[in-house]
């Protein structure tokens, strides 16, 4: 992790809630990786807000990086403009643990932006896997014209007995290699226990380092210091912003953290 | 006028428990992970000691469902922590070799639970050569904390403790406890934990209760200091709120002998940087202000020319 200086060089307005950043980056900044995230006070030097503000690469290249960040309507602070300069602190968290032979991938955003899992998509496309990005609840909001024709996507239908359903679940579940989750950060361990345990049934138990939470509570330092997103495994304790945000649900103490 | 040399071991009071101590900054116990989180931004050697997260001796894993709550105040955060530690064991197994590597003294923050508890893990970091110092956290709740148990817990510790103790105090009933603290064998005293407060969750709608983080705390932690100094004949460590230069010096201005860095550290570590470097270059000046200031106070208290 390094903290750097970044230049907002162009803002684009990305559905009716973000705006898109894209910020030349320090050099130094390589081989930025799905799962890395970073963290800015954002526009204000000053203490307000006082906690920082979360970013997740959609795309990267080399010395750039576009960012997707809230517009803020319903807030005092103005939208970004070209020409400001921010500090980044990053990359902040450990790349995702794509298997070496993955093949089919399923994405899965719950009440929250897909925003976790957008570099992702980049770079499974590039290693020509097929992928299939399901948007539950909120996240079926999203603005899904960024987002790469080669993905399928799947909007929630949700059932009676089952509020997380979506259409072709038990084909889209059987074909995955390897399941990312992500959801909102309310209740997101319980959500995660239902997600772990939804999966046991449809495919008759989940083997390890298949199906992935992205952890994403608070992170008020980003570098492990604070101990305040600290998830009880069977390895022990892990801090998500510093060994996450990706962790095998399977070894996640969920209930009892 | 003494020399930074003399000074620099009077962090805790003069006598054979002296710890050697050349940075004026040091980071806070829960803010800097075990001396690794900020590797590769922070250089640790801009510190005068590296303070550990708060160990406690067994591990614990209290259950909780939704872990730590971090909630935003206005300039400040609320963080309630659930609790959760790996233990003494774990940690000194895991950290230990980096510990020893580490070009500044280790300070060890120790949570004072309980009495059995305190005093296994002060025999035990006693032992440690890597360890040059304990802090013992006091108990913080927002009902202040009781002087029986703070004088049973710091004995406790001093009993099997030989190298430098210093002792946290909760801000509520600082004042109350210093004295005990004194008495029971602190050689220095850290002013403050974090102050206790409680918001609602907007997520769920209960109240939590947790530490206050933010620049408004020095507010409350100065004045405290001023009084803690005139109060009791040990060295005052100052923690609490500093988010500039300008809080440094007032704090060394009021009498710390050293000034701990909590949030800003998460916030902006590049500013820490920037105002270690600043503040040690003071330091080093034989004629600037804040050092002459504060090389005039020895550890007892007592002024040298």
């Amino acid at each position: 992790m390094q903290q750097t200086m970044a230049f907002v060089e162009r803002v684009r307005r990305s559905g009716a809630h973000y705006q898109q950043l894209s910020l030349a980056i320090s050099p130094s900044l390589k081989n930025i990786q799905p799962g890395h995230s970073f963290l800015t006070p954002g526009r204000n030097p000053s203490f307000e807000p006082y906690l920082l503000e979360r970013w997740w690469p959609i795309h990267c290249a080399e010395n750039q990086l576009v960012v997707e960040c809230p517009f803020p309507y319903d807030s005092p602070l103005r939208p970004y403009e070209p020409g400001e300069a921010l500090t980044l602190l990053g990359p902040v968290g450990q790349p995702l643990p794509f298997q070496k032979k993955l093949r089919h991938a399923l994405l899965i955003a719950e009440d929250c932006p897909p925003h976790p899992l957008r570099l992702a998509i980049d770079r499974l496309l590039a290693r020509k896997a097929s992928i299939t990005l399901v948007l539950l609840g909120s996240a079926a909001q999203y603005d899904r014209r960024s987002l790469d024709p080669r993905v399928e996507i799947s909007l929630g239908a949700p059932r009676e007995d089952d509020p997380r359903h979506w259409p072709e679940q038990v084909l889209s579940v059987g074909w995955a290699d390897q399941v990312f989750i992500t959801t909102a950060a309310e209740g997101q361990r319980a959500r995660f226990a239902i997600w772990l345990r939804r999966f046991g049934e449809l495919r008759n138990g989940v083997p390890p380092k298949y199906l992935w939470g992205l952890f994403t509570p608070t992170w008020p330092c980003g570098a492990g210091a604070c101990g305040a997103c600290e998830i009880a495994t069977t390895d022990g304790l892990k801090s998500t912003c510093r060994q996450g945000p990706a962790l095998d649900l399977t070894r996640c103490r969920l209930e009892e953290a | 006028m003494q020399t930074r040399e003399s000074f620099a071991a009077a962090l805790t009071q003069p006598s054979t428990r002296e710890l050697p101590f050349l940075r004026p900054l040091l980071p806070a116990a829960g803010c800097f992970g075990y001396g690794e989180a900020y590797a590769g931004i922070l250089d640790v050697s801009l510190f005068g000691a590296v303070v550990t997260r708060p160990i406690t001796y067994r591990r614990r894993m209290v259950p909780q469902r939704e872990g730590a709550t971090v909630l935003p105040l206005p300039a400040g955060c609320l963080i309630a922590h659930p609790q959760t530690h790996p233990g003494l064991s774990s940690v000194l197994s895991q950290h230990r070799a980096r510990w020893q590597a580490l070009s500044v003294p280790l300070i060890c923050h120790l949570s004072a639970t309980d009495l059995e508890e305190t005093r296994k893990a002060a025999r035990r970091l006693d032992a440690e050569t890597a360890v040059a110092a304990l802090e013992l956290g006091l108990p913080s709740t927002h009902q202040g904390s009781d002087r029986t148990r703070a004088q049973s817990l710091v004995s406790a510790a001093r009993r099997r403790f030989e190298k430098p103790l210093l002792v946290r105090l909760p801000l509520q009933g600082a004042l109350d406890l210093a004295p005990v603290c004194v008495q029971a064998g602190a050689d220095a005293l850290v002013a403050t934990a974090p102050p206790q407060g409680a918001l609602r969750d907007p997520a769920y709608g209960h109240r939590i209760h947790g530490d206050l983080y933010g620049p408004w705390v020095k507010a409350q932690v100065l004045p405290l200091v001023e009084e803690l100094r005139q109060l009791v004949p040990v060295p005052i460590v100052a923690c609490g709120g500093v988010h500039s230069l300008t809080d440094v010096r007032e704090y060394l201005a009021a009498g710390a002998i050293a000034v701990q860095i909590d949030s800003l550290l998460w916030r902006d570590p590049a500013t820490v940087a920037s105002l270690a470097e600043e503040i040690n270059a003071e330091w080093d000046d034989p004629a600037a202000t804040v050092a002459r200031a504060t090389l005039t106070r020895d550890g007892d208290g007592s002024t040298v020319d």
